[in-house]
């Protein structure tokens, strides 16, 4: 048999999630009655969640203009219950949400957008770790080199995207009007800098097979031969190590590891 | 005064976060808000050890869902003992309230029913979670707007009740205090008057909107005079508790906060001082 307690919640609960007023009956009534007494829970549980989607995504809102946004708000509170105990991770699911909407994924560009944001959240409290230094580099002796794996730091993400939504943000952040949306795949690498602050660069299609290569558990030997087998650089070695300088500076490495350990970071998007 | 003392706190909010460490203003103590910080690294775990290393520290939760007729939420309190570890708080609070049913959260400080069902309910799981937490949890009074049919006692029976039982601790928040009596019609110094002191570790202070048929807790304004007068009446009865002022919304420069605790400083100054005039008068 349920308790009263258990029955009380879930009436509470459908009253907040789906407007039922089963839960009235149970409410004291003087100067207000059940009814007022309930909208306000029930008017609050729709501001705390809209507010999260407004903070979390504001692009996202500029981009859409203020109709589309309530719509997209509206049906987002709608259909997607918090299944977080902090709000931080509320609009983890609106990506998949704006991809299999029946309005919205008519323009598919605007999950994207919305999942670049997450990303960028993703990155903004990805774990802290120390990045290593070239000095680490330098120090490996030759011999070493061939096995060499790299271990990526946590906020490293490489997000893929077949639209230009990338191009809209940066507009749409700077106040400018956003270009057409395009269909073009793109690779940005977004990660976190030294200073705490998230960034992002696009990465050249050879940039991004190197990375997804390393972040798999290939190794040094592994990369210049992809190097060899899809560039013309005259030394696969000096283009692998211009390129691991870079991604030193940019504080993209954790760790440089000897052979075959098994990889620690995976690919994201 | 109890070892337990703090002083006068504030709640740390983000946009203070660089102000506090380059200005540290005179505030004896920080709470946190638990769950703002229970990411894996970046800024918020930056300027949280940052400021840690400077100032004392409280985590005071919003989600943990002691009331929820839902089972524990072990990863939750994993979470939260792993932040306690690294913050090395002087203690832990939650709310007598709950917030979800069946894995979905409201994110509201939803009220129970003041039966004996509830007490024995929550006690029980209090006491589960101290068991988890290795330590005497705070439980905070919440502003609520409505009371269910089924309560048979006082809100302030009902919290004495399951403190007891429990054998746990109390936050109380004065201005929810404040803001129940308004929407459900009692006189807050009975409510004050009930509490069993010796279970008093924290007060919290706050505004809150008037709208004329009712208030709601909205922690956007500065405390007002009927308020900052419940406080007078509560050190008066409980004597030096540790107290904060919590803000959440419309968020105002540090320095005004500071002002604002200063307030209550003052008051706390002047009424404690008549306390104790008045305790060797009547020794």
């Amino acid at each position: 048999m349920k308790s009263s307690l258990h029955q009380r919640q879930q009436q509470m609960m459908q009253a907040l999630l789906h407007g039922n007023d089963e839960i009235t009956q149970h409410i004291v009534c003087d100067t207000l009655d059940a009814q007022q007494r309930l909208s306000i829970y029930q008017t609050g549980y729709r501001l705390r969640l809209r507010e999260v989607i407004d903070n979390d995504h504001p692009i996202l809102g500029h981009y859409l203009g203020d109709t589309l946004f309530e719509q997209l708000i509206e049906g987002y509170i709608d259909a997607v219950p918090s299944a977080f105990r902090s709000l931080r991770y509320y609009c983890d699911p609106l990506p998949d949400y704006l991809s299999n909407d029946p309005f919205f994924s008519q323009h598919p560009q605007i999950a994207e957008l919305a999942r670049f944001e997450r990303c960028l959240l993703d990155s903004f409290d990805a774990a802290d770790c120390d990045s290593a230094s070239t000095t680490t580099l330098q120090q490996i002796p030759a011999a070493d080199w061939p096995t060499l794996q790299l271990r990526f730091h946590p906020s490293l993400q490489l997000f893929n995207t077949p639209f230009n939504v990338v191009d809209i943000w940066q507009a749409l952040k700077a106040e400018h009007l956003p270009p057409a949306p395009q269909q073009q795949t793109a690779c940005w690498v977004v990660w976190r800098n030294q200073e705490r602050l998230t960034e992002f660069r696009s990465a050249e299609p050879i940039e991004q097979t190197l990375l997804n290569c390393f972040l798999q558990g290939g190794d040094c030997s592994l990369a210049a031969e992809i190097i060899a087998a899809q560039t013309n650089a005259t030394s696969a070695a000096n283009e692998l190590l211009t390129l691991l300088l870079r991604w030193l500076a940019l504080g993209w490495i954790q760790q440089l590891v000897h052979g075959q350990s098994p990889p620690n970071v995976t690919p994201v998007n | 005064m109890s070892n337990h003392y703090l002083g006068f706190g504030l709640g740390l909010r983000t946009p203070h976060f660089q102000d506090v460490l380059e200005t540290q203003p005179d505030v004896d103590w920080f709470e946190i808000i638990s769950e703002n910080f229970m990411v894996a690294g970046g800024k918020p775990k930056y300027y949280l050890h940052a400021i840690r290393e400077r100032y004392p520290m409280v985590m005071h939760g919003v989600s943990m869902s002691i009331g929820s007729t839902e089972p524990l939420d072990k990863d939750y309190l994993k979470q939260l003992k792993q932040l306690a570890n690294e913050v090395q708080p002087a203690w832990i609070s939650d709310h007598l309230c709950w917030t979800g049913l069946d894995g979905i959260n409201s994110h509201d400080l939803l009220p129970l029913p003041y039966t004996e069902e509830a007490i024995n309910h929550v006690a029980e799981r209090i006491i589960q979670v101290q068991d988890i937490l290795g330590r005497q949890l705070l439980l905070e009074n919440v502003s609520s707007y409505l009371s269910y049919t089924d309560s048979a006692m006082s809100e302030w029976t009902f919290y004495n009740a399951v403190v007891e039982r429990a054998d746990c601790l109390m936050l109380l928040d004065i201005n929810n205090i404040y803001v129940s009596s308004r929407n459900h019609h009692f006189d807050p110094e009975t409510y004050l008057n009930a509490i069993n002191p010796a279970r008093v570790r924290q007060f919290h202070l706050a505004g809150h909107s008037d709208v004329g048929t009712h208030v709601i807790d909205t922690h956007d304004h500065d405390v007002c005079d009927s308020v900052w007068a419940l406080y007078r009446q509560a050190l008066h009865r409980f004597g030096p508790i540790s107290t904060m002022i919590e803000r959440d919304d419309n968020i105002p420069p540090l320095q005004q906060l500071v002002d604002e605790l200063n307030i209550a400083r003052q008051l706390a100054a002047t009424t404690l001082q008549d306390r104790s005039v008045r305790e060797v008068a009547y020794s």
